[in-house]
């Protein structure tokens, strides 16, 4: 009833919803990059939104399935190949065992989610499944190597489903473009330190094009722009930072924090991220360019609260299609 | 005094009198205790630095209180009622932690840099460093890594031009006025003068940090030999 990383990839982890509730001793949150994509991956999959999944970057891991299991990917599309059959993304695929799960290119996004049905088998480390992998401590306690085993939670027998096949593809699917190619924008509201900025600086992070560097990884995106100016020197004592979090470093460039960030900082806050579009902005690659554009804290909300709203109605509908399958299979 | 800020649509920051100042920072931790105590499960972290204190919450769950009036004003409020309770102004008497330091010269990667620059003796160095309590005004940087001050001005040095690659657990350091000691094996630009035995953090215990913001800590300088006893650092 497991998995086994038969070719490692190059940052694949187990991740949950976060380790919150121990910033205050400097341990960071950690969590999915795309909580939008993790969990949907579980929604597809019949588990609850927080359930850890396999978290991974290109290249991702290539796997092979001991155990037959209900499994989605969500997030990037990694070209993911069951034995020698394509396989979408967003889509919920019974996988029998003794099939290789496989990831060929990289056709859009950053980062790619795997659940399975009833969850994996990882450690929860004060309160968390999340893998931390600085103290190598949550999940499996460390990032997928060759040869890692993972297990399920339950042993299942997909048989009457799958029959002699390797994979069944569900025929539903959710789309999922609205979280993340609607428009090119990726929107902010002020930051403590906004007024650091001088005019044309403030002018220039909304009418500027910026793009993801290649200096990006779980703890945070540094961005390629024009130099940001500051209006006046400002000496700055540490205080706590957030996923989202758009930091002004001393050279007048841009970082952007994410999930593994540290808890404080002691640089400018110009600006952060909104909840809405974290997930869009997670899933940029190095190179991708896109524009920054300020709303305010109500309509901040308000989106968020449509994400929300979208991930609820997801979660529903998967319900009930899932229980029209178990139905249309008895 | 404070204002509160937003931090993005999940997160509102306390910002106090932009100063490193002992009393404002005990008034800091009045506060968070009252906000510690008033604790709602909307609440994920609260998290106390020099001159703020930064709330994360559950945009969900404060949705699904506040209706339709927006989370951050309901937050903003729901820190106002917090803060302006008088109840229970508990003095928290805080012992004084002892942190056994070994200042010996195997570990004290700029004892000698320090001294010449500011021109004072390597012993008188090191009595400076243990004769004051520090007060931690923060935990960040590193799980466990605690900002203490304020270090004698005789004994203050800038952080080092470029970092150092690798520090050992336990290294025990000097940043402008600040000392703090590293946690975890890792890189840093602190200016290092001993090592504590002490494993300041243990991600296997249920505590896993030795030193919490608001403790008062005293080093205890140690030998060469007491140190060998008392390391708890995995070899």
């Amino acid at each position: 009833m497991s998995i086994k990383i038969i070719k490692a990839g190059v940052l694949s982890s187990v991740q949950d919803g976060g380790r919150y509730g121990y910033q205050h001793l400097g341990i960071n949150p950690c969590g999915a990059m795309d909580k939008v994509a993790a969990a949907i991956s579980n929604f597809l999959v019949g588990n609850d939104a927080s359930e850890a999944v396999i978290e991974s970057h290109f290249p991702a891991s290539q796997l092979f399935f001991e155990q037959d299991a209900l499994v989605a990917l969500t997030g990037a599309d990694f070209g993911a190949m069951i034995n020698d059959k394509l396989i979408p993304i967003n889509n919920p695929i019974f996988i029998s065992r003794n099939t290789v799960l496989q990831f060929t290119k990289p056709l859009f996004g950053a980062i790619s989610y795997l659940a399975v049905g009833g969850g994996f088998n990882s450690e929860n480390w004060l309160n968390s499944n999340s893998t931390d992998i600085k103290i190598l401590k949550g999940g499996i306690q460390n990032i997928l190597k060759k040869n890692t085993i993972i297990t399920f939670k339950n042993k299942v027998c997909f048989i009457k489903f799958l029959q002699n096949n390797d994979s069944l593809i569900l025929k539903y699917s959710v789309n999922s473009k609205n979280f993340y190619t609607k428009n090119n924008f990726i929107r902010f509201v002020e930051g403590i330190e906004y007024d650091v900025l001088n005019i044309n600086s403030k002018h220039n992070l909304e009418n500027q094009n910026f793009s993801v560097s290649s200096k990006n990884d779980r703890m945070g995106y540094h961005l390629i722009g024009k130099i940001l100016n500051k209006e006046f020197e400002l000496e700055m004592i540490s205080s706590a930072v957030t996923k989202g979090t758009i930091q002004l470093l001393p050279n007048g460039k841009i970082i952007v924090l994410m999930s593994d960030h540290q808890t404080t900082g002691g640089y400018p806050q110009i600006a952060n991220i909104i909840s809405a579009d974290l997930p869009k902005f997670a899933q940029l690659k190095s190179g991708d360019s896109f524009y920054f554009k300020k709303i305010n804290i109500e309509e901040a909300e308000e989106l968020h609260e449509k994400i929300l709203l979208e991930l609820k109605n997801i979660k529903n509908a998967c319900l009930l299609k899932w229980q029209e399958t178990q139905k249309s299979f008895s | 005094m404070y204002k509160i800020f937003s931090l993005g649509d999940s997160a509102i920051c306390i910002q106090y009198e932009q100063v490193i100042s002992q009393t404002l920072h005990a008034n800091i931790i009045n506060d968070y205790e009252k906000l510690l105590t008033e604790k709602f499960d909307f609440v994920k972290d609260i998290i106390p630095a020099y001159c703020s204190i930064s709330i994360i919450y559950d945009f969900e769950k404060v949705k699904f209180i506040s209706k339709k009036k927006s989370a951050f004003s309901f937050i903003k409020n729901w820190v106002l009622n917090c803060l302006q309770k008088t109840i229970t102004p508990k003095i928290i008497t805080r012992e004084i932690k002892e942190i056994p330091v070994c200042y010996h010269k195997t570990f004290a990667l700029d004892t000698e840099n320090i001294s010449a620059n500011k021109n004072i003796s390597i012993q008188e160095l090191i009595e400076l460093h243990y004769s004051k309590t520090y007060h931690v005004f923060m935990i960040g940087f590193l799980p466990g890594f605690p900002y203490m001050g304020l270090v004698d001005e005789k004994i203050s040095f800038p952080r080092l031009n470029s970092p150092r690659n690798f520090l050992e657990a336990g290294s025990v350091g000097i940043a402008g006025f600040q000392t703090g000691i590293y946690p975890l094996n890792s890189p840093g630009g602190w200016n290092i003068i001993g090592k504590t035995p002490l494993q300041i953090f243990n991600p296997n215990l249920s505590n896993p940090c030795l030193i919490n913001s608001g403790d008062q800590i005293k080093f205890v300088p140690i030998s060469l030999s007491e140190f060998n006893q008392l390391n708890q650092h995995e070899h």
